[in-house]
């Protein structure tokens, strides 16, 4: 089941009305059984787009879609979804094995043609839900269109009457916010109204699934039905065939009990909650309260509950950030185990990066609800797209130094580095970055002089730190430990960039 | 290390500033901290000793004793002239035994004290119980006016017994002018006024009230009575449930009645324990309550109960003030009637003890399998 966010748009509106665009425009897609990561720094929205994938906050505007169905204004509860909190929200006074079929105690119409009721439920809510957007979206075009003249006049008469800058400005405000409020809405109109269309749609069409699937029971019963006839038929014929047809009409009529059932009974929930805990592992825990558990085994009951209902999406918030540095590598491993078995596509929030780099088949990096680069971890680390991917990835943080290109040549100091490559015409001042480990200390051979402060020796390699004359920021470069002779007690040494990125000011890459 | 020495000052005191010592214009008095520890607690060992220990002590001796007789003016100390009484003939005559027990179990009217008491318990706690559990779930859910409403759930536990008493036998007033009849005759269209609580007609023809309306006034004046408090202990366990509990039972499709029966209610039911325990030993001790929604109304005996006058109106004298005694009533009415009242009272509230400490028992032996705290 793939996950496709079509221009995710929302905003908080706080006290005096002042908005904060949490997430902004957001397009991207999550294909089918891959684990993504939301990566970025606190308050860029990536728990707001977790929560709105979940359905727990409402989208201003976008669309979020399962596969080819619009889920947007499709409840929680009946998404298909699997929402693992960051603190776990365990029901304490409920067993491990309650917690777990605690989803499973609230399926709702099951049974022969349950899946096809639920879908006529949910389009015909969509349409309701679509309708009364769209409504509301009108009204507030129509309003701020009758506003945006008024206001003009007025502002012009203002002018005309020589205002105070105060008024003039106030007036002003008032014209840019209704100007604002009548584009939005513009633009939202016509996507409301193709979503209408689309849902109405999807009613006739479900309503036609649940008409399709309701004849095939009704076959399926009478099939059993005369089956059962022809065995009462042999059984008064007294034909030795009858203990046959006794097994095979036996088993007909299992195999309808099954399909007609409406809830679960309780063997197969425990049957159920078993596979679940076995998948992640704590399957001798199943008795015990969640207090009784250590923070790693909560989260895999956690991850056991969210998975129980098999939901085509699950949804996991920060969820190693409550538990140690040790707890957190292996539980990282648990994770990608858990979702390599199930298959099921996945999506988690995390603001660190070596956590998303290490599990993550995707990673989306997301800064102050815009997205900045969508690749493979390697891929993101070895190319950011820009200044801001490029600093937060990797563990120390990258070096950035100012430099310029003048004449088709990249100078740090005024001394021309990386000169196998050939730059644009444009002269200007450009961004230089360096990750610590592609510093090269090659003896006499460095174009780069570093003014040593301290050598740290952790055993596997050494770390520098040092400046480079002219920078403000400091530089810290990590050499394997053999070349340590050449570098140990001297204030200052040369060193070459292996690999070095260069960026705008602006931050965007250039290659 | 010397032992840490409190010191009682005398009353003037002055420091020296060189040698930095206590010299008091009196004698200083050393105490040991133990010493000072039992000086600080005499007064109120003292009280509770008084009037708190002796009654208990005294009142298990008086339903022990047999045949214990009652010197009036002796007050307190009766059980003392008692003993006194027998001549110092001491352990010979006095006999230790259950005669005043059997006695009191064979007095109709303690047995109708118990049943009356044990009705208005079964009926009245559990329904205090649930109403203010669905008040302050509502209020727990509101966000508008909610301040507003928490006054005006929490006003009865500012009324005082009595007085509160006073409104509701005046609103349940037989006469069509009583507010109560008011409301069944203007709003719901009940054609006559309905004699709630008094044993005399309103007018001609009119009929007498029932045990059954005296029973649903004294239980809707202990709602009244009992809810507000209980309202603010579940309002503050509310407050301990997380939040994110909710919304991962709505993730998990659970529906709101599910979610307050599955989640919210045992994680309230620390909460619902103590508020059980406590109401049912407080009702079953039920007193002035009862008697306030009555005011004494028709006599001017101190202890009456509502009075219910019998088929064809005429009314027993021993039933004056009878109808709903409770036990509490009945021990306090004994204890004025003959000499030997005062064995016999005491028998009957160790009974009363008994039977709350039974109750109190089942309540915590259900309560270890459904109580999660």
């Amino acid at each position: 089941m793939d996950v496709r966010i079509e221009n995710l748009t929302k905003t908080f509106v706080g006290k005096r009305g002042v908005e904060t665009t949490a997430v902004n425009k957001m397009n991207f897609t999550i294909p089918d059984g891959k684990l993504v990561g939301l990566l970025g720094p606190s308050g860029c929205g990536k728990s707001t787009t977790l929560y709105m994938i979940a359905g727990l906050h409402k989208p201003t505007d976008g669309h979020i879609w399962f596969g080819d169905e619009d889920v947007t204004n499709v409840p929680p509860e009946n998404r298909g979804i699997g929402l693992v909190f960051q603190n776990y929200a365990l029901y304490p006074h409920l067993s491990v094995r309650q917690n777990i079929e605690f989803p499973l105690d609230n399926v709702r119409f099951t049974g022969p043609y349950g899946e096809e009721k639920n879908r006529v439920y949910d389009s015909k809510s969509d349409v309701k839900t679509s309708e009364k957007d769209l409504a509301a979206a009108k009204k507030a075009f129509e309003k701020a269109s009758k506003q945006v003249p008024v206001l003009e006049a007025k502002l012009q008469a203002a002018k005309e009457r020589g205002d105070a800058v105060e008024s003039l400005q106030a007036v002003e405000e008032k014209l840019n916010a209704a100007k604002a409020t009548k584009k939005i809405n513009e633009e939202r109109i016509p996507s409301l109204e193709k979503h209408l269309e689309y849902a109405k749609g999807e009613v006739v069409k479900a309503e036609e699934a649940l008409a399709k699937k309701e004849a095939w029971f009704a076959e399926k019963v009478a099939e059993v039905e005369k089956e059962k006839a022809e065995l009462a038929e042999l059984v008064k014929s007294g034909s030795d065939k009858v203990e046959a047809k006794k097994a095979e009409v036996a088993k007909k009529e299992a195999e309808l009990e099954r399909i007609s059932r409406t809830k679960l009974s309780k063997a197969d929930k425990d049957a159920i909650a078993l596979e679940m805990a076995k998948v992640v592992d704590i399957a001798q825990f199943l008795d015990r309260k969640p207090k009784e558990l250590s923070g790693g085994q909560q989260q895999r009951v956690a991850i056991a509950r969210a998975l129980a209902k098999k939901p085509r999406v699950l949804l996991l918030d920060e969820p190693l950030s409550n538990l140690d540095a040790r707890l957190r590598l292996q539980t990282r491993e648990e994770i990608k185990r858990i979702q390599r078995e199930t298959g099921i596509t996945t999506v988690f929030v995390t603001h660190d990066q070596e956590e998303a780099m290490s599990i993550s088949d995707f990673i989306v990096v997301m800064k102050l609800g815009v997205i900045q680069q969508i690749d493979e971890p390697q891929k993101v680390y070895e190319e950011p797209a820009n200044l801001f991917v490029a600093k937060f990835l990797g563990s120390p943080a990258i070096n950035v130094f100012d430099g310029e290109l003048k004449g088709g040549k990249l100078l740090l100091n005024g001394k021309a580095i990386d000169t196998d490559k050939a730059y644009g015409k444009e002269d200007r001042p450009v961004k230089i970055a360096v990750r610590p480990e592609s510093f090269e200390y090659v003896e006499k051979a460095g174009n780069i002089p570093v003014d040593v402060t301290t050598v740290e020796q952790i055993g596997r390699d050494i770390t520098v730190n040092g400046y480079i004359e002219g920078q403000k920021n400091h530089i810290k470069a990590i050499i394997p430990s053999e070349l340590r002779s050449g570098i140990l007690g001297k204030a200052k040494v040369s060193f070459k960039a292996k690999r070095l990125y260069v960026f705008e000011e602006t931050g965007e890459r250039i290659k | 290390m010397a032992a840490m020495e409190n010191t009682l000052k005398g009353t003037e005191v002055v420091m020296d500033p060189v040698k930095a010592k206590l010299i008091s214009k009196r004698k200083l008095i050393q105490l040991p901290q133990w010493a000072v520890a039992w000086l600080v607690l005499i007064p109120a060992l003292i009280f509770i000793t008084m009037f708190m220990l002796y009654p208990i002590i005294n009142t298990f001796l008086y339903a022990f004793i047999q045949d214990f007789s009652y010197v009036p003016g002796g007050g307190s100390f009766a059980l003392g002239q008692f003993f006194a009484g027998l001549n110092n003939e001491l352990f010979d005559s006095v006999r230790f035994g259950l005669s005043n027990f059997a006695e009191v179990l064979d007095r109709p009217d303690f047995i109708a004290s118990i049943g009356n008491t044990s009705i208005l318990v079964l009926v009245e706690v559990p329904l205090t119980i649930i109403v203010s559990l669905l008040i302050a779930t509502f209020l727990n859910s509101i966000k508008v006016l909610k301040g507003f409403y928490q006054t005006v759930f929490f006003l009865p536990y500012v009324t005082n017994t009595i007085a509160l008493g006073l409104v509701f036998n005046l609103a349940f007033n037989k006469t069509p002018g009583g507010l109560i009849n008011i409301m069944l005759m203007n709003v719901f269209g009940v054609k006559d006024p309905i004699n709630w609580l008094s044993s005399t007609a309103y007018t001609e023809g009119a009929g007498l009230s029932t045990k059954f309306t005296q029973g649903v006034v004294i239980v809707l004046y202990s709602l009244w009575n009992g809810i507000a408090f209980k309202i603010l202990v579940f309002m503050s366990g509310l407050a301990t449930i997380d939040s994110q509990y909710y919304n991962a039972a709505k993730i998990d499709g659970a529906s709101n009645f599910t979610i307050w029966r599955r989640i919210t209610l045992p994680l309230l039911s620390p909460q619902i324990l103590y508020i059980t325990i406590t109401s049912f030993i407080g009702a079953f001790k039920m007193y002035s309550g009862v008697m306030a929604v009555y005011q004494g109304a028709e006599s001017t005996g101190a202890y009456f109960f509502g009075t219910v006058a019998g088929k064809d109106g005429s009314i027993e004298p021993e039933n004056i003030g009878m109808a709903w005694i409770p036990v509490v009533g009945w021990i306090y009415k004994e204890l004025e009637s003959n000499y030997k009242a005062p064995g016999v009272a005491s028998a009957a509230s160790l009974i009363l003890l008994g039977i709350i400490m039974v109750i109190t028992a089942v309540q915590f032996a259900v309560s270890k399998k459904r109580v999660h705290y």
